[in-house]
């Protein structure tokens, strides 16, 4: 289980503090197989971040059981000086993995990302597939209780992606995931509940469908398939069809307002993705790793907090409450 | 495919200590990575990097048996160069090689286990641990080939200045690698600063070659007390009155001090650096 409180986050920019991430209320439940959608530039990689202890948020808490990968993203995760199987050794002794058992992992990982005598090359010279290959297969080794994909599998040839679609389908039968992708049919196959960024606001949908309605809504865009491949490509061709999306956009827009005021009268502050099935993660596994607030801003460093008060009626009492 | 299931303790203590040993082995990891990286530079790959500080030396000493001068304050010119040349690089490294580590490591703070500090102190301690090992090559090779052994009057006031030293060290290595990191300019002007240092912590001289008036400007310089009291201690030198290490210490904490809350302060910035 992953909870967001009030999760406010910016960046200092020259114009100044730029939100990504407003008073974000979030619960997602161990069961969920969420897809992350968003334009460009909206947050999708900062909430993956945020979720996956990479980064912290200006204000507000993440509340995070289990174990949760860290950001399966195709910009960071392998030093390029480095070759495949320092970067997998790296990778095991960083997780704790005992010595001994590395080199049965490490072999294990080669075997996966089929790299052949690349993985024992620097990782500087691979393409984006090759690395892409890479992290799945370090990622792969673990059993984490969340995967966070950003758009990882999204590169890489169409047996990579056969591969790492059978990798997840097995995974899926213990782990959630979370996963960013411009591929909405990929998303649409493998998720059952998604969120759609958007201006700082995070929007939850219990089924991916609303999910990716909404979003296309808000793209001004509709889905049209290519002719060979199974994702969907947004197109600008029709301007009836722009002025149409726009209309559905406004109209979705304001729906959404009348839900969420529903939700708050209900649920004073937290939208949980509710009616999915109960937690079927391994027992005994249970942690809570809780990121508070940074002190520094008492200090007056630069990063200062801002702690909007949060909105509606007081929240009722919760057992992770201390 | 090997898959390892990662369990964690449920006990408070239980947790720290598992916390504890990943902290470890996240920098025990780290520090592996850095001789890796730099000893597949060449062919020659980590024998350059000891080889280099002897190289230095043998330029120094070299100067002097120019100049016509076998020995200074009657010690052996290696030994005496030697001496000052260690001291004063575990000093250098927290200017010039640590604070580049957080950049250097950018690609795996992906990883939530590792954060910019525990760059900056695996490279610390890799640095400390290649000073070692160069050291004790000088030395072997010092005795071996020229039968020059240092007197090691007071071992343990030799042990004091070193690792005070090395808190030194530690100090500007927090201080540079965070705000090198966040401001270029930082980086390059303490580079530019640190040139002359060699000059003005009397590494290539002694103390006492230099005028009065120098002296008194030189011993401003802490890193001057550490050089000149390790060689004290080394070599069975006369104490000089105005030598000592409360200074430096003062120095060396006050550093260190700075470079924490600087580190605090800036934590969270130096991730998205």
């Amino acid at each position: 289980m992953i909870r967001l409180e009030n999760v406010t986050k910016f960046y200092l920019t020259p114009n100044g503090r730029h939100y990504v991430l407003r008073n974000v209320n979030l619960h997602i439940p161990h069961s969920a197989r969420m897809g992350v959608l968003g334009r460009n530039g909206a947050g999708k990689t900062t909430l993956l971040k945020l979720i996956g202890g990479v980064d912290v948020p200006n204000s507000g808490r993440i509340i995070r059981n289990g174990h949760i990968s860290w950001p399966l993203g195709i910009g960071a995760g392998v030093q390029p000086a480095m070759t495949g199987v320092q970067n997998a050794r790296f990778c095991c002794r960083i997780q704790g993995v005992p010595l001994e058992d590395i080199p049965a992992i490490v072999e294990g990982m080669r075997e996966f990302s089929e790299l052949g005598k690349f993985f024992d090359l620097p990782a500087g010279s691979y393409s984006s597939g090759m690395m892409s290959r890479l992290k799945f297969a370090m990622a792969m080794a673990f059993d984490f209780d969340c995967y966070i994909i950003d758009e990882l599998t999204a590169v890489g040839d169409a047996s990579f992606r056969n591969k790492a679609r059978q990798a997840f389908q097995e995974k899926r039968e213990r782990a959630s995931f979370i996963k960013v992708s411009h591929g909405l049919e990929e998303l649409a196959k493998e998720c059952n509940c998604g969120i759609v960024i958007n201006d700082g606001v995070v929007h939850p949908f219990d089924n991916f469908a609303a999910a990716a309605e909404f979003y296309l809504g808000l793209v001004g865009a509709e889905p049209e398939r290519e002719t060979e491949d199974t994702d969907f490509v947004v197109s600008k061709r029709n301007k009836a069809a722009m002025k149409q999306a726009a209309a559905n956009a406004d109209r979705l827009e304001r729906r959404r307002r009348r839900m969420h005021k529903r939700q708050a009268l209900l649920a004073p502050d937290t939208a949980e993705i509710s009616r999915l099935t109960p937690p079927q993660g391994p027992a005994g596994k249970q942690q809570t790793t809780t990121m508070r607030t940074p002190a520094i801003a008492s200090l007056g460093g630069p990063l200062r907090t801002s702690h909007r008060p949060a909105p509606m009626a007081p929240r009722p009492k919760r057992e992770t409450d201390r | 495919m090997t898959f390892i299931s990662l369990h964690r303790p449920s006990g408070f203590w239980q947790q720290l200590a598992f916390g504890a040993r990943k902290q470890a082995s996240v920098i025990a990891a780290l520090m592996i990575k850095d001789f890796k990286a730099r000893s597949s530079k060449g062919r020659l790959g980590i024998v350059w990097l000891i080889l280099d500080p002897m190289l230095m030396l043998v330029m120094m000493a070299g100067i002097w048996y120019v100049i016509g001068r076998t020995d200074i304050e009657g010690v052996p010119v290696f030994l005496y160069l030697s001496s000052g040349l260690i001291t004063f690089s575990i000093v250098k490294q927290g200017i010039s090689s640590v604070p580049t580590s957080i950049k250097a490591n950018s690609a795996l703070l992906n990883f939530p286990q590792v954060r910019p500090i525990s760059c900056l102190v695996a490279r610390f301690l890799f640095e400390m641990f290649l000073m070692l090992v160069t050291a004790f090559i000088l030395y072997f090779g010092m005795w071996w080939i020229w039968d020059l052994l240092p007197a090691f009057n007071d071992p343990l006031g030799l042990f004091q200045v070193l690792g005070i030293a090395m808190v030194f060290g530690l100090g500007l290595s927090l201080l540079l690698g965070v705000y090198g990191t966040l401001y270029d300019s930082v980086a390059k002007l303490s580079h530019l600063v640190s040139r002359p240092l060699l000059f003005f912590s009397c590494v290539i001289h002694s103390l006492t070659d230099l005028p009065t008036t120098a002296q008194h400007y030189v011993l401003y310089n802490p890193i001057t007390h550490l050089v000149v009291s390790a060689r004290i201690d080394l070599f069975n030198l006369q104490p000089i009155d105005d030598v000592n290490l409360v200074y430096p210490t003062i120095w060396a904490f006050s550093l260190l001090g700075l470079g924490i809350v600087a580190y605090y302060v800036n934590r969270f910035r130096l991730i998205h650096e």
